[in-house]
């Protein structure tokens, strides 16, 4: 039996087991924080810094998807302050890339649209970067466009954690980092690679897709991951 | 097992040494590295690949590993190189008007083959800037005179080749 | 190695020193080195084969010996008399006139009563430029591994534990928690496996304490990690130093060797139950690992990226085991706390801030170097009186002190004491202690510029608002510089500024703006003069150069690096 926290996020009482996450809690509660490089299922990085939560008593923002509860902890999800910078952040992650969304694969079932539109980003003030990419469409079924790529890792994690082929990494550091597999091989000559397609399910943007989709399925893809990881866990 | 990477030589066996040292322990992944560049002046592709079978990492995390560290390089070097530091104490004494100068000088905005300009975060040896590293010499005191000397020198050295 | 044996090494090496005549000590810092000091070594070698005495006189090269800007530099023991600029060509007279006639050579004799050494407390650097960092015996006959011995032999974890808190000794990294809560904490945590971990990992630009004690005094260090493993009850240590100071990394390795062999590390020391290894992990050059939980990656070999916090390192570190982080200066000042007690520490430096402080000064300031000195220093009294105001004729116009994560100080707040709090309230951080003094050749524009691109190209990418804001805020920067700004580009820097300090994962992100809010809030008028006028009164900004501020668009993905 788990021990049980008590706490209040945006004002609801609600109560929590002592090891969730404030964003798990505030989920399980109809409480709805935005993220994106948080996917359940995946091991939680605190990279994309959308679900920044206020806590009373502290200086800090915390992501709410590595932040456990605790006992009279008081939280808000909300606030000008926060809604500010989510959209700032939104802004910064389309003025990084080439987000095309009129000849994107996952217009209109996009994350990174969807986040937008809900902060009401109707334009970016920051200098497109414009950043020279490649895509890789080397592979037999997939592609990899690294002009929709936003960094948040989940390919890599489901990669590595979920499917164990540990094919995709993270490579270079800071502005000048991109999504490698193996050593910088085409995807195509990628032997490590079982060709399972996890990472196009979680990829948030068009950045991973199957050949030939102009547009993919409008249902929640990640959902698969769900039964991997609870099946995993009946099995463990 | 991954092959031995193809050119073998007595550099091969320098880098075997850092490997059984460590004991093929995963964790001794930079330093192993660290040894690739030192006796090969950059990390080959096949050296990755022979150090990833040989600590058991996948070859993308290697990957990874080797491209987030500015100490590491994995393509050749140029036969030269001059380093302009512009640590902060250096930058204040000048060290941007150097850099230009290093620049200018191997006409080379952005690097030819003999000689590399490169700018250095910090030397560390900030009592003396301007700081000029000329291959692995330090100058210090250094000013547009040295290092308009400096590549002159690197040129002289090339026509005798 | 017992107590015993270990005072008789230390008799043993001292009555040999005894038996020279005369020492002449060269620094040997990697700064002085590149000046000249192995060529000047030789030549001092040779005066005294020629005059006859080179088996009478103790040629030595030591540790950095401070006064960087006039080196190379020679002291001349007994007498303790140094001399600056030394050249090979005046080695002859030097051992002529002083050492064998004991007629101090007039010219470039640093006088006794000098302000750059006179106005200084030396506690870490006591010993440094004055022994010889390649010999474990010189360290031992100065009174080295004492208090590892007294630690293990006659006290308990707890109360080395209780001395260090007593002391009030803080970080000396740039953070300044209390040393002492976080042994304890690591000490309390139920885990077998515990780790000590030294920050060698030295990153600010124009800083150098780190490098100068490696090299100058290793051993004061790995006493230091030792007692720290005894204290939290850690059986391995490791060393992460910085890959770009291989002297550093030599004489540190030098160092372990030395250490293992006389067995002050290892299994078992002086036969107590206590067994500590130290491995040292070269840096690979990125910056962002001087973050403690990306310093701790680094060293499990993966790519230096910081995570979140909580979990401390203290709670879970290294593979998850607790974790004592400390960096150089802060291992240092251990032994001698140990050896000579923690009242003596306390009575040095201010309330809230115990001991010394270790400082780099460089930039436009006459003397250049290493300095040490207590808490509570004036910033006025450490760049006029020690440094010796500003070089050339130039005026003073700023202090940078905090490197990337710190601020500018101006003129009206030079009176203010160097101790943590305090410089957090002029807008900058003690950091781990660069002091750039600027004087107005520097355009605070150009500077505020010059560190954004630091962060941007040290930003690791995990983060959004670290990888992709200080990119922005770089362009917004540059422009500014070349006139090509609107007052909506000011607007939307400082709201970046505010953003990326609250929401990036990590103190590199979170502090990237802090020199770009204290130049705004100092020297406003500049960036004004700047974007309205197109003037830099410094001369530094170009106005009319179309190619000037733009940068080439980066490239991502596969061939792109190739």
């Amino acid at each position: 039996m788990h021990e049980i926290r008590t706490l209040s996020i945006d004002g609801q009482m609600i109560s929590a087991s002592a090891d969730a996450t404030i964003l798990e809690a505030a989920r399980e509660h109809g409480i709805s924080i935005p993220t994106l490089c948080h996917l359940d299922g995946l091991s939680d990085v605190g990279a994309c810094r959308l679900c920044l939560v206020e806590i009373e008593g502290q200086n800090r923002l915390q992501p709410a998807c590595v932040t456990r509860v605790e006992e009279h902890m008081v939280v808000r999800t909300t606030s000008a302050r926060l809604k500010k910078y989510r959209r700032m952040l939104l802004e910064l992650l389309f003025s990084e890339g080439n987000h095309v969304c009129a000849v994107c694969v996952a217009n209109r079932n996009c994350e990174l649209q969807n986040l937008a539109a809900d902060a009401g980003m109707d334009h970016v003030r920051f200098d497109y970067l414009h950043p020279a990419c490649t895509t890789d469409a080397t592979h037999d079924r997939f592609v990899l466009d690294h002009n929709r790529c936003i960094l948040c890792a989940r390919c890599v994690r489901v990669c590595d954690e979920i499917e164990a082929a540990s094919t995709l990494a993270v490579a270079g550091r800071g502005s000048q980092s991109w999504i490698v597999s193996d050593l910088q091989d085409s995807w195509g000559d990628a032997r490590s690679c079982t060709s399972c397609g996890k990472c196009l399910l979680v990829c948030p943007t068009g950045s991973l897709f199957e050949k030939g989709h102009t547009s993919t399925d409008p249902e929640r893809k990640e959902d698969f991951l769900r039964y991997i990881v609870n099946a995993n866990r009946r099995k463990g | 097992m991954e092959k031995k990477p193809t050119n073998g030589d007595s550099r091969h066996k320098l880098l075997d040494r850092a490997l059984s040292r460590h004991q093929g322990r995963p964790e001794a992944l930079i330093e192993v590295l660290h040894t690739a560049q030192d006796v090969f002046g950059y990390i080959p592709r096949d050296v990755l690949a022979y150090i990833a079978a040989a600590l058991d990492i996948p070859k993308s995390r290697v990957f990874g590993v080797a491209s987030y560290y500015p100490l590491f390089s994995l393509t050749p070097p140029a036969s030269h190189t001059l380093t302009v530091c512009m640590g902060t104490a250096c930058y204040v004494n000048g060290a941007a008007a150097l850099l230009e100068e290093a620049k200018r000088a191997c006409g080379c905005a952005d690097g030819d083959e003999i000689t590399e300009v490169r700018a250095a975060h910090c030397l560390g040896s900030c009592g003396r800037g301007p700081l000029l590293k000329v291959d692995q010499r330090t100058v210090v005191d250094a000013d547009r005179d040295a290092v308009r000397r400096e590549v002159a020198a690197f040129e002289e050295h090339s026509h005798d080749d | 190695m017992t107590i015993e044996e270990l005072y008789r090494i230390g008799a043993l090496y001292r009555d040999q020193l005894a038996t020279f005549r005369a020492q002449i000590q060269l620094c040997g810092s990697g700064t002085c080195r590149s000046a000249g000091a192995e060529e000047l070594q030789r030549a001092f070698e040779t005066a005294c084969e020629e005059a006859g005495v080179r088996a009478e006189i103790r040629v030595v090269m030591t540790g950095c010996m401070g006064l960087c800007g006039s080196g190379p530099l020679v002291r001349i023991e007994p007498g303790d008399t140094m001399y600056v600029h030394v050249s090979p060509q005046d080695a002859p007279r030097i051992v002529r006139d002083h050492v064998l006639e004991n007629s101090p050579v007039t010219e470039q004799r640093l006088p006794d009563d000098n302000t750059f050494y006179g106005r200084q407390t030396p506690v870490v650097l006591e010993h440094m430029g004055r022994i010889d960092p390649e010999s474990i015996e010189d360290y031992i006959a100065h009174g080295g591994y004492e208090a590892l011995a007294k630690a293990v032999t006659y006290q308990t974890p707890e109360s080395i534990i209780l001395e260090i808190r007593h002391a009030g000794l803080r970080g000396r990294g740039g953070g300044g928690y209390a040393t002492g809560l976080k042994w304890d904490i690591v000490r309390r945590g139920s885990a077998e496996q515990k780790y000590v971990v030294c920050n060698a990992d030295e990153g600010d630009p124009g800083a150098f304490m780190d490098r100068a004690m490696l090299e100058g005094n290793p051993h004061s260090i790995l006493e230091g990690m030792a007692i720290a493993g005894y204290a939290v009850g850690a059986t391995q240590g490791f060393v992460s130093v910085r890959g770009e100071y291989p002297l550093a990394v030599q004489r540190m390795r030098r160092a372990i060797a030395e250490a293992e062999r006389k067995q002050l590390l290892g299994n078992r020391i002086f036969d107590s139950g206590f067994s500590f290894r130290v491995d040292l992990r070269m840096g690979a050059g990125a910056f962002v690992c001087g973050e403690e939980t990306a310093l701790l990656r680094s060293i499990e070999g993966k790519r230096g990226q910081p995570a979140p916090r909580p979990p401390y390192p203290s709670h879970a570190g290294l593979w998850e085991k607790p974790t004592v982080v400390n960096n150089v200066e802060t291992f240092a000042n251990v032994a001698p706390i140990i050896r000579r007690g923690a009242r003596w520490f306390g009575e040095i430096g201010t309330a809230r801030s115990k001991g010394t402080k270790v400082f780099a000064l460089a930039g436009r300031v006459r003397n250049t170097g290493l300095i040490e000195v207590p808490m509570g220093t004036t910033l006025r009294e450490v760049i006029f009186d020690i440094g010796g105001g500003i070089s050339g004729d130039g005026t003073f116009k700023a202090v940078q002190t905090g490197g990337p994560s710190g601020g500018c100080i101006p003129e009206q707040h030079l009176d203010i004491p160097v101790d943590y709090e305090s410089l957090a309230q002029a807008g900058s951080i003690m950091g781990s202690g660069g002091i750039i003094v600027m004087d107005n050749s520097s355009c605070m524009v150009d500077i505020a510029s010059y560190f954004m691109e630091f962060c941007r190209t040290e930003s690791c990418g995990k983060c959004v608002p670290c990888r992709v804001g200080t990119v922005q805020m770089s362009r917004i920067l540059e422009r500014i510089k070349c006139g090509r700004a609107t007052e909506q580009d000011m607007e939307t820097l400082e709201e970046l500024c505010v953003m990326v300090k609250d929401t990036s994962l990590c103190g590199l992100g979170q502090a990237a703006p802090n020199p770009v809010i204290s130049a705004l809030h100092f020297f406003r008028p500049e960036f004004e003069r700047h974007y309205r006028d197109h003037v830099c009164d410094a001369g530094i900004c170009r106005f009319d150069d179309p190619e000037h501020g733009v940068e080439p668009a980066h490239e991502k993905g596969e061939g792109a690096h190739a």
